[in-house]
C-alpha cells in the first residue's frame, strides 16, 4: 500500500487564496451598505471562498492511499473505490493562463456510487493516475479525449475502445 | 472546478481594481475639470462667474481633494452601488442612467442571441459544404455584414421597416409608451422595435463569427482523426458533431469574453443614429464634457462586462474542454 498527502506548501497556498478571498469579499460585505446585487454578489463569493478553504482543511487531514484492491482518500469525508467498481474515470486540466500553462490536473474517479476527486498537487500524482489508468484500461473504459490527450501529457499511453478515434490520435 | 473558481475569480479582484484605476487616471489625464470647462463655456457666453461660487461647487464636488482621495471616494461609492454624482446633469448617476442600463443590456442581449442563432448554423453549413454555391453565396453575405458600416445599414433598415411594416422611425418604443408604465402593448412595441437594432449591432459580430467558425471547422474537418472515423464507417453527422464541432467550438466560447463590451460600446453610434435610449450617447456626451463620474461609471460597467464575459467564457472552455495544450497550441 502507498500514501499520498497534499504537501503543506500547496495547502498554505490553498489557505491564502480562501483566507485572502473571504477577506475581500467579506469585510464589504459586512461593513458597507452595499445595493442588494452586489450583496448578494459578495454573499456568493465569499461562501465559495469558505467552501474552498473548508475543503483545503479536508485536504490537510487526508491521507490517500492505493493498493491492489482499490483508492481511498482517509479522513473526514473519506472516499474509497474499489479497482473492480470502478465506472469512470476522467482527468481534466485547468489553467487560469491565457496560454493555458501553469496549470493543475484533476483526477476524476467514480464507482459504486461514490466520487473520488484529486489535484495533481497531491503528492504521487503521476503515479497514482498511471495505475488508475491500467485499471480503466482493464475494465475497458470509455475515457474522454480531453482525458485521453491529458494522459498523454503525463507520459500515460491508454488503449481504450474510444482512444482510437479520438483527435490526436489517429 | 472548485479550485478553477477560485483562481478565477482571486484574478478578477485586482483585475477590476486595476482598470477602475486606470480608468480614473485616464478621466483626470486632459488639463482642467469639468469646472473648468463648464466656466470657459459661461465665458464664452459672457456671463459673469462668481469666484466664491465656483470655489463652493469645487468643495462640494471634492474636485478640491487629492486624485487618490478621488479615487477612493470613487471605487467606495461603487462597492455600496453609488455611481457618483454626474456635473453636467446634477443628479445621481445612477438616477441618470436608469432604464438606460436595462435597454443596452436588452439590445446587448438580443443582439448576442442574433450573432450565435444565425452565425452558427452558416459556419457549420459553409464549412461542411465548403466551395458550393452556398457557400459562396453565405461567404459572400458575412463579408458584405463586415464591410457595411452600422449607421448606413441603420439608416437603410429604419427606411425598409417604416415604410413596409409601419414601425416608427427610431428610439425603442412608440413614443406613446415613453415615460409610460410596462404594459403588454408597450413590451410588445419594445420588441418590434428591437429588430432593427438587433440585425444592425450583430451582422458585424455574426459575419466574423461566420468566418471563425468556417475557418477553426474546416481545420479539423481536414484532420486524419476525421479520416479515420470516417474511414471505420462513422456517420457523418455523428462524426461531426462529437469531435470536430466540438474542437471548433473553443474560438466560438472564448468570443463572449469580446463580444459583450464590443455590442455595447460598438453600439455608441447606431445609438445615436436610431435615437436609442441605451447608455452608449451619453457615455459619448459624459467623455466630452469631462463628466468624471458618469463617465468613469460607464467605462467601468464596460470593464466589468468585459471581465464577466472573460470569466463565463473561460469557465464554459474549462467545463467543455479541460485538455492540457502544449508547443503554443497544440494539443498533445
Amino acid at each position: 500500500m502507498i500514501e499520498h498527502r497534499y504537501p503543506p506548501a500547496e495547502l498554505t497556498r490553498d489557505y491564502v487564496r480562501a483566507g485572502f478571498g473571504l477577506v475581500v469579499t467579506g469585510v464589504p460585505l459586512l461593513s458597507m451598505h452595499a445595493s442588494p446585487v452586489i450583496m448578494w454578489v459578495l454573499a456568493v463569493f465569499a461562501a465559495l471562498f469558505a467552501i474552498f478553504g473548508v475543503r483545503t482543511a479536508i485536504r490537510h487531514m487526508t491521507i490517500v492511499r492505493v493498493d491492489g484492491a482499490g483508492i481511498a482518500a482517509v479522513g473526514p469525508m473519506g472516499v474509497s473505490i474499489d479497482w473492480n467498481d470502478l465506472g469512470r474515470m476522467a482527468l481534466s486540466y485547468y489553467s487560469t493562463r491565457r496560454d493555458r500553462t501553469r496549470g493543475w490536473m484533476q483526477l476524476r474517479l467514480s464507482g459504486g456510487g461514490r466520487t473520488l476527486r484529486l489535484d495533481s498537487t497531491v503528492e504521487g500524482f503521476r503515479d497514482i493516475v498511471a495505475i488508475a489508468a491500467r485499471h480503466a484500461e482493464l475494465k475497458r473504459l470509455e475515457l474522454n479525449s480531453a482525458t485521453i490527450g491529458n494522459l498523454a501529457a503525463l507520459g500515460i499511453e491508454v488503449h481504450t475502445p474510444a482512444a482510437a478515434a479520438e483527435p490526436g490520435r489517429a | 472546478m472548485l479550485s478553477y473558481l477560485v483562481h478565477r475569480i482571486l484574478i478578477m479582484i485586482p483585475t477590476l481594481l486595476t482598470i477602475s484605476a486606470l480608468i480614473f487616471i485616464i478621466i483626470q489625464l486632459p488639463p482642467g475639470d469639468y469646472l473648468e470647462t463648464y466656466i470657459a463655456e459661461l465665458e464664452s457666453q459672457g456671463a459673469n462667474i462668481d469666484p466664491e461660487k465656483i470655489q463652493f461647487l469645487r468643495e462640494q464636488y471634492g474636485l478640491d481633494k487629492p486624485m487618490i482621495v478621488q479615487y477612493a471616494y470613487w471605487v467606495g461609492g461603487l462597492l455600496q452601488g453609488d455611481m457618483g454624482y454626474s456635473f453636467e446633469y446634477s443628479l445621481p448617476v445612477s438616477q441618470i442612467i436608469g432604464d438606460k442600463l436595462l435597454f443596452t443590456f436588452l439590445v446587448a442581449f438580443a443582439s448576442v442571441l442574433f450573432t450565435y442563432i444565425v452565425a452558427f448554423p452558416i459556419g457549420v453549413y459553409s464549412a461542411t459544404h465548403q466551395y458550393s454555391w452556398a457557400d459562396y453565396g453565405l461567404t459572400l453575405i458575412g463579408f458584405l455584414g463586415l464591410a457595411t458600416p452600422h449607421f448606413l445599414l441603420a439608416l437603410v433598415l429604419l427606411y425598409v421597416f417604416n415604410r413596409y411594416f409601419g414601425i416608427s422611425i427610431g428610439g425603442l418604443m412608440e413614443p406613446e409608451f415613453i415615460d409610460q408604465s410596462w404594459t403588454f402593448d408597450k413590451i410588445l412595441s419594445v420588441m418590434q422595435h428591437l429588430i432593427v437594432p438587433t440585425i444592425v449591432i450583430g451582422t458585424a459580430g455574426t459575419a466574423g463569427m461566420i468566418r471563425r467558425l468556417r475557418a477553426n471547422l474546416l481545420d479539423e474537418l481536414q484532420k486524419q482523426y476525421v479520416v479515420t472515423a470516417r474511414a471505420k464507417g462513422l456517420a457523418p453527422l455523428k462524426l461531426l458533431i462529437k469531435y470536430p464541432l466540438r474542437m471548433s467550438l473553443n474560438p466560438f466560447i472564448s468570443d463572449i469574453g469580446h463580444l459583450l463590451p464590443e455590442l455595447v460600446s460598438g453600439s455608441v453610434i447606431v445609438s445615436v443614429v436610431m435615437s436609442l435610449p441605451t447608455t452608449g450617447p451619453m457615455l459619448l456626451r459624459s467623455l466630452q464634457s469631462q463628466d468624471m463620474y458618469l463617465a468613469g461609471s460607464f467605462l467601468m460597467f464596460l470593464a466589468m462586462l468585459t471581465v464577466i464575459g472573460m470569466f463565463v467564457s473561460d469557465l464554459a472552455l474549462a467545463v467543455l474542454d479541460p485538455r492540457i495544450r502544449l508547443h503554443g497550441g497544440a494539443t498533445k
